[in-house]
């Protein structure tokens, strides 16, 4: 009895504490700012030969990461069609640094560009935007790895829109990867190391047409490609593989006007998901956390009441009758609000599902002229290979 | 065949199928910039006829901030991808030269079309020429290699002859 009498009060007062914290500590508070850090514009004149490529290649979609129980439902069609476009938007943007040489979204069979950037799209619903990015150089030197995360503001998909808040939601996250690469590249290299790098991703090029004529240039010491020597000025080889490459360039560029189309056609409605699974996104965070606080408050109000029930005064018997009845209402309330939240569920699904369905026949027909183009080209590619190994042999005399 | 007789042949397959490509790849850009074309003349007519509302359940929802028109679409609408001037990037275009910076000089690979080596005489003007036939014709003139170049000319004729020009 006297253990009872000291737990009754120590209880309620736990409970209500307790319930104190948890509301307290539930809260959020995201700060969304409309500033946009610029571009780093590289002044600098940059030598022809120290300018380096850069390939962005296709986002991974992230797909084996979605977890439907963490957050919004994953819409596999988006994330391949945003594993297109965040490319194209980063390459945009890169090539407003000044700072590079051609900037192209490469498919993943490239391997010979100066620079070469990869990336993983972790979450992405109109409200945040979660990407992890990883860079490195031809010659395999490691550049960085870096998780990147964008928040927009509400107003970057207002109809009031200013020309201070740029169309793109996400342009910060952008413009911060641009400028990271950008100071990395002026902090960790000097002009000869930029044209290391360029004369690499020529030979590997080269390697990979003719490894019988380039196969001895290049060797790997600690995990990086080291130029053992270089070819003759004017080597016959290098020329046609040069032309080669020419050709390269233009395939490159072809997949340039469909990247570009693509992102295009999907921008009106991509936007539009945004914008709306922004709301709901946002709609759907304060419906659960109104759920789970009313829930917590209502079950501790409850307790308290149980433990005020047995008090010895009258008064706090009859309040803790009300605080049981209360409690009661709070957390009828709360599941009011669940099923609230799961409206917004729905409305994500339904949303997804409607651009899904808008993008995905541009989807399916970006893939099939990408890879009908790619087979196309990797045959005659093969074609110029066994012609550089027999013109090579002839040269030498092997054959 | 001597082995001089036998690199000719080589040189000239590998030079023939470079010419080929060449064709292949213009007519790949053509037909994306052609359906460029035509998607955005058929997305201005959808915009005009339907409000300008990509698909239909867009309109469904109510108080949605920015969700009751859609952002504006075009080069207009790109102005801002960040506070020091806009975008200079190739979409829409059928030219890898606009991935440079400015100011600095042309490289391997990009495909400007500029300047370059007068035709044979039996080409014609090209002033009824078609975008495909303009971009073989561009590449042909700027071809250094004489035996491309006449490959390229006769991919070009070749052209004009299917397309009826």
């Amino acid at each position: 009895m006297i253990i009872n009498t000291l737990l009754k009060p120590t209880l309620m007062r736990c409970a209500l504490v307790a319930a104190f914290f948890v509301v307290a500590g539930c809260s959020t508070h995201t700060v969304k700012t409309t500033q946009t850090a610029p571009v780093i514009q590289e002044h600098a004149e940059i030598p022809e030969a120290e300018l380096l490529d850069v390939g962005i290649y296709l986002f991974d979609p992230g797909l084996d990461l979605a977890n439907e129980e963490d957050g919004p439902a994953v819409f596999p069609e988006i994330r391949k069609a945003e594993s297109r476009y965040m490319p194209y938007r980063l390459m945009e943007t890169l090539q407003m640094s000044s700072a590079w040489g051609a900037v192209r979204v490469i498919p993943a069979s490239q391997s010979s560009v100066d620079v070469m950037i990869s990336g993983q799209i972790q979450q992405s619903d109109g409200e945040t935007l979660l990407v992890k990015l990883s860079v490195k150089d031809a010659t395999g030197r490691h550049w960085f790895d870096k998780e990147y995360t964008g928040v927009a503001s509400k107003y970057a998909y207002s109809k009031q829109r200013t020309g201070t808040i740029p169309r793109e939601p996400f342009q910060g996250l952008y413009n911060e990867v641009a400028n990271d690469l950008l100071t990395f590249r002026r902090n960790n290299f000097d002009g000869a190391q930029l044209r290391t790098i360029r004369t690499v991703a020529e030979l590997k090029f080269a390697q990979s047409f003719s490894p019988s004529a380039f196969g001895g240039h290049l060797s790997e010491k600690d995990g990086a490609l080291q130029i053992d020597r270089l070819p003759a000025e004017g080597d016959p080889m290098l020329e046609r593989i040069r032309r080669i490459r020419e050709r390269d360039y233009l395939f490159v560029d072809t997949l340039q006007d469909y990247y570009g189309t693509f992102v295009k056609e999907m921008d009106l409605p991509y936007q539009q998901w945004r914008s709306l699974s922004y709301n709901e996104v946002i709609a759907l965070r304060e419906m659960k956390r109104e759920a789970r606080n009313r829930t917590i408050m209502g079950v501790a109000a409850i307790l308290g009441g149980i433990a005020a029930a047995g008090s010895d005064s009258g008064s706090a018997r009859a309040a803790g009758s009300v605080a049981v009845a209360g409690g009661g209402y709070m957390v009828k309330s709360g599941f009011d609000k669940r099923a609230e939240a799961e409206m917004h569920v729905e409305a994500l699904q339904e949303l997804g599902d409607s651009l899904e369905a808008a993008i995905e026949p541009q989807v399916i027909e970006l893939e099939d002229r990408t890879i009908t183009l790619s087979g196309t080209v990797e045959n005659q590619y093969d074609q110029w290979r066994d012609l550089l190994r027999e013109i090579y042999d002839l040269d030498t005399g092997s054959e | 065949m001597s082995r001089a007789e036998r690199a000719a042949v080589l040189e000239g397959q590998l030079e023939e199928s470079m010419a080929t490509y060449d064709g292949m790849i213009l007519r790949e850009r053509e037909y994306v910039l052609s359906r460029a074309n035509q998607r955005g003349s058929e997305e201005e007519l959808e915009a005009a006829d339907a409000g300008g509302l990509p698909y239909d359940e867009g309109g469904d929802e109510e108080g949605q901030e920015g969700a009751g028109a859609p952002p504006p679409s075009g080069p207009e609408g790109e102005e801002n991808m960040g506070e020091e001037g806009g975008p200079q990037g190739p979409s829409g275009s059928s030219s890898g030269s606009g991935t440079l910076p400015p100011g600095s000089q042309s490289r391997q690979g990009d495909y400007s079309h500029s300047g370059g080596y007068a035709p044979p005489a039996d080409i014609p003007d090209g002033s009824d020429d078609d975008v495909v036939a303009r971009q073989i014709r561009e590449a042909a003139m700027k071809e250094p290699d004489p035996k491309l170049r006449e490959r390229l000319w006769e991919e070009y004729r070749k052209y004009k002859n299917q397309s009826g020009q």
